[in-house]
């Protein structure tokens, strides 16, 4: 497993458009710090500057969090198929490796990716910040948030990696954007559906809609509940996070996703 | 006990047999060769072996248990018909990474890479990514792959495709090697002429059915393999 998790960063590493996805961050980053320079003019003396360099990562890393999802289901869709389309994972299986070792190996590669992508944002952020308004800047938020982002991600990951079996790399990135703008659009994971659910109200006939809602409700991960609490940890540093069944529900959208995952694998290599 | 065996296999690809009731077994530390035309089914049963395909009907064994059980794998190594690994890789991480997965130790695998490295002549470009490989130096990685670790069975699918002269005979040499310290070898092969000087036994696969299965010494009055070929499937 750990070769193959270090064989996935190795591999990624090499894909161009990851230099294309860190260009684009650049370009935030040095949006964001001229946009900080411009309030810093704007407003010296009204904020302190610590606030003002807090307020600025905690705006950077939520857009960055954001941009990190697109690029979870980018390396997600294209971890599995790059390899079964070369060939390549016929002759790894004919190894001593499991296929449950090879999709954990992948699947943590690909988080490390991302994790990387956060931590080196977050670092460059804290740097240039620093520099335009001359404190030194360090958030522990910003680690806490990059922590909870990564669970997002493994779950947006382990879901692309199953899409992209049955659609390619093309179509579980395309599909996954979809999705991903459908979670926010529907924001299906109000409190409602929760308080349907415990209460059993969700087993009454609500229409069709209702019954699609609470599908994507229980089976697709909820980055906008995620989102929201990232964004009041970065914003005002406060802690708000109700673990209690949202943890639950994200650890058991990843294990059935990875689940189906492992289940259909073999046979996608077989044929 | 054989080292393999196929009892009754069959196997579609939607509703085209590939290969159809065969029967056949290969004893353990031979080496044996599937000759066949391209199409006859030959790479299906390599994969039947391994156990990256499920056969349609019939039961497959290595080593008298069920073909394709993880346990095998480590006893086990195959070179596909084309080669194909991550193009970024010199010669020297791909062995070493495949080594790792086969269960070469840090200490042993200096030895190893050298050792297979050498056997298979790709010890003055092992610094070479993989993506500036011809195909035939490309196959010849393929094959030092199969001396990174230790293996009972080798299948190989196709060796001597993409290779000059002077590799092919490497591979021969490398096989017969491997045969002396009482390896069983699998080879799939379309080149029957190669076939003669390093097999022990061999078997005709045809429009996916097991025509022959023969021992070497059996052939008589200086009959060729070739010969005995085309007399099988014309006949």
């Amino acid at each position: 497993m750990k070769y193959i998790l270090l064989n996935t960063i190795l591999k990624e590493y090499r894909s161009k458009t990851l230099i294309l996805f860190s260009i684009l961050t650049m370009i935030i980053l040095l949006l964001a710090n001229s946009l900080l320079g411009l309030v810093k003019e704007s407003f010296d003396g009204a904020f302190s500057p610590e606030t003002m360099g807090e307020t600025s990562i905690g705006i950077f890393l939520w857009m960055i969090g954001l941009w990190g999802h697109f690029l979870s289901i980018y390396i997600g869709s294209r971890l599995l198929p790059t390899d079964i389309d070369g060939k390549i994972t016929h002759f790894l299986l004919s190894l001593p490796l499991r296929p449950f070792d090879y999709l954990v190996g992948r699947l943590l590669g690909g988080v490390s990716i991302v994790y990387f992508f956060y931590g080196l944002s977050i670092l460059l952020a804290s740097l240039l910040f620093s520099l335009t308004l001359k404190i030194p800047l360090f958030s522990f938020a910003a680690l806490g948030a990059i922590f909870s982002m990564g669970f997002t991600s493994l779950a947006l990951i382990s879901l692309s990696m199953t899409f992209s079996l049955f659609l390619g790399r093309m179509g579980s990135f395309i599909t996954m954007v979809f999705l991903l703008f459908g979670i926010w659009i529907s924001r299906f994971s109000e409190p409602i559906i929760w308080e349907n659910f415990t209460s059993g109200a969700i087993f009454e006939w609500q229409g069709i809609w209702n019954i699609i809602k609470t599908f994507a409700f229980l089976l697709l991960p909820h980055l906008d509940v995620w989102e929201a609490w990232n964004r009041h940890l970065l914003l005002n540093g406060e802690f708000n996070f109700s673990l209690g069944l949202e943890s639950v529900h994200i650890l058991m959208v990843l294990g059935l996703w990875f689940l189906l995952l492992l289940k259909i694998f073999p046979a996608r290599v077989r044929s | 006990m054989n080292g393999v065996e196929f009892r009754g296999i069959s196997h579609f690809y939607g509703h085209n047999k590939a290969v159809d009731q065969v029967n056949f077994s290969l004893a353990k530390g031979h080496i044996f060769a599937l000759l066949g035309p391209n199409g006859a089914g030959k790479t299906t049963l390599i994969k039947i072996l391994i156990g990256l395909l499920k056969p349609t009907q019939g039961e497959c064994f290595v080593w008298g248990q069920p073909a394709g059980e993880f346990s095998h794998r480590k006893r086990l190594a195959y070179l596909p018909e084309k080669f194909n690994f991550y193009p970024f890789y010199t010669i020297e991480k791909a062995l070493t990474f495949i080594g790792r997965l086969r269960g070469v130790t840090t200490e042993e695998m200096s030895e190893r890479l050298d050792f297979a490295c050498d056997k298979f002549q790709v010890q003055d470009i092992r610094t070479k990514k993989l993506q500036e490989l011809s195909k035939g130096q490309l196959q010849r990685v393929g094959l030092a792959s199969l001396l990174m670790g230790e293996a009972d069975l080798y299948l190989l699918d196709e060796p001597f495709s993409g290779l000059d002269p002077i590799a092919i005979r490497l591979v021969k040499d490398a096989l017969k090697d491997l045969g002396k310290q009482g390896k069983t070898i699998f080879v799939n092969t379309h080149l029957i002429n190669e076939a003669q000087t390093f097999v022990d036994s061999f078997a005709v696969l045809y429009k996916g059915q097991l025509m022959a299965q023969k021992e070497l010494s059996d052939l008589t009055n200086g009959e060729s393999i070739e010969d005995f070929f085309m007399d099988t499937i014309k006949g």
